[in-house]
């Protein structure tokens, strides 16, 4: 057996555990069970450096940051013998949740610049103040954000999957009207400011359709979902990541219909591909077709 | 195999029963909210009938769903309190600053319920993730 391999002991029972970065790693800092990989998701034997699926060894604290190690460090063997998780394992939920209170503030500031009828210029300006605070609090994990922009091969078909949104959010508002018509009145209307200061089209989809998918999905699909994958299994966090992401819009009648099973989607899209394109493309896809629609209505 | 020891039983004990805590918390903010959101669904159909307009009915409607929402994490929290708990917790921050925002004056009210309920809730996140490392 490689000396990597050898058998760890547990610090409390002295029984053999077969896991744990043996060797390089002194004492008490021996002990990772397993490690994600940030690059392909799949679960690694805590022994091995490099992910056997993507050869990244990204993810890998045992290599390079003993200190982590040694407050993620969780040896469990057939005595039970576990340690007690460390309050700082939940930073990053800590940091999930500042980021949603910053997305809630930007958000709830949207919605009252649209509820007061605010100029769409003073909207167009804190929309764009809202979503450099998004950058830079992705730009914490830049490390971790910078992967999930490169485009793999095999998200080409989730691309094509993701096109699909927007016929789909057209036949179901249609569907919508034929069997509750009077919900028409409580769509939100995006267009009607910007028409009114003179904005093009152009402007509109850039205001509602282009920046939100690109910058939502930054925070959802990127930062919180990923923050999310190192506490909780990718299902788990999907369902977590979509159900704030839903509740967020504060739309009574999209959030069932619409929001969640796009969020939902999305998530899967991102796990899959380990990329965020795929879910950029399925909102913008989804906001394009809202836009399409307003521009149906107004024209 | 060697038990667990008795300091551990203890540990996971006190941690499994704040985790069973905070399911009652999700419990209970999820009945209030899908019994509120039914009376007001209720009397915004009776002011429909009278002519009124249909505000009261969809805010019925909307506080029913979210009702609804924390009862699916009731019952989410039974096999997997974790995510259920955090996901619970983010559904209630989100809706209290929403409706601090929207009504500054809703600030106050009720605001001991509304801290015990966001203790409860934080509590429940904690003692769930602690409960999930330790394995069991």
């Amino acid at each position: 057996m490689a000396e990597s391999e050898a058998a760890v002991h547990c610090h409390c029972c002295g029984q053999p555990t077969g896991c744990g970065p043996a060797g390089s790693i002194p004492g008490e800092l021996r002990g990772l069970a397993e490690w994600r990989c940030y690059s392909c998701f799949k679960v690694v034997p805590g022994w091995r450096r490099h992910c056997a699926e993507c050869g990244s060894s990204r993810g890998n604290t045992n290599s390079d940051d003993y200190a982590a190690l040694y407050k993620a460090c969780h040896l469990e063997c057939s005595c039970h013998s576990a340690r007690p998780a460390a309050p700082e394992d939940l930073r990053d939920l800590n940091h999930v949740i500042i980021g949603f209170l910053i997305m809630l503030s930007g958000f709830l500031l949207q919605h009252w610049m649209r509820r007061e009828a605010s100029p769409a210029t003073d909207d167009l300006i804190a929309s764009a103040g809202f979503y450099g605070l998004i950058v830079i609090y992705a730009l914490i994990d830049y490390r971790m954000l910078a992967p999930l922009f490169r485009l793999k091969f095999r998200a080409w078909p989730f691309l094509l999957l993701a096109l699909a949104a927007a016929p789909c959010t057209v036949g179901l508002a249609y569907l919508q009207l034929l069997v509750f018509p009077g919900l028409q009145d409580y769509w939100s209307d995006y267009a009607p400011n910007f028409l009114r200061e003179g904005y093009g089209w152009g402007v509109i989809s850039l205001a509602v359709a282009v920046g939100p998918a690109f910058f939502e999905e930054l925070f959802f699909r990127g930062v919180m979902l990923h923050r999310l994958l190192r506490v909780m299994s990718p299902g788990q966090a999907i369902i977590v990541t979509a159900m704030a992401f839903a509740i967020i819009h504060f739309a009574v009648i999209g959030l069932l219909f619409y929001l969640l099973p796009v969020a939902l989607i999305a998530g899967w899209m991102t796990v899959r591909t380990n990329s965020l394109w795929p879910a950029m493309l399925l909102h913008l896809a989804h906001n394009g077709a809202i836009v399409y629609l307003e521009y149906l209505e107004f024209s | 195999m060697t038990m667990p020891s008795l300091s551990e039983s203890q540990h996971n004990s006190a941690h499994r029963q704040k985790v069973k805590s905070g399911r009652g918390w999700i419990l209970a903010i999820g009945l209030i909210n899908a019994f509120i959101g039914a009376g007001l669904t209720f009397l915004g159909l009776k002011a429909q009938e009278e002519g009124a307009g249909d505000d009261l009915f969809f805010t019925g409607v909307g506080m029913a769903i979210i009702g609804l929402i924390f009862l699916g994490c009731w019952l989410w929290a039974k096999r997997h309190p974790f995510p259920a708990a955090v996901t619970a917790l983010l559904i209630y921050i989100a809706l209290q600053v929403a409706t601090i925002a929207v009504e500054p004056s809703e600030a106050v009210r009720g605001i001991l319920f509304k801290a015990l309920f966001l203790v409860g809730l934080a509590s429940a996140v904690q003692s769930a993730y602690k409960l999930k490392k330790s394995g069991y």
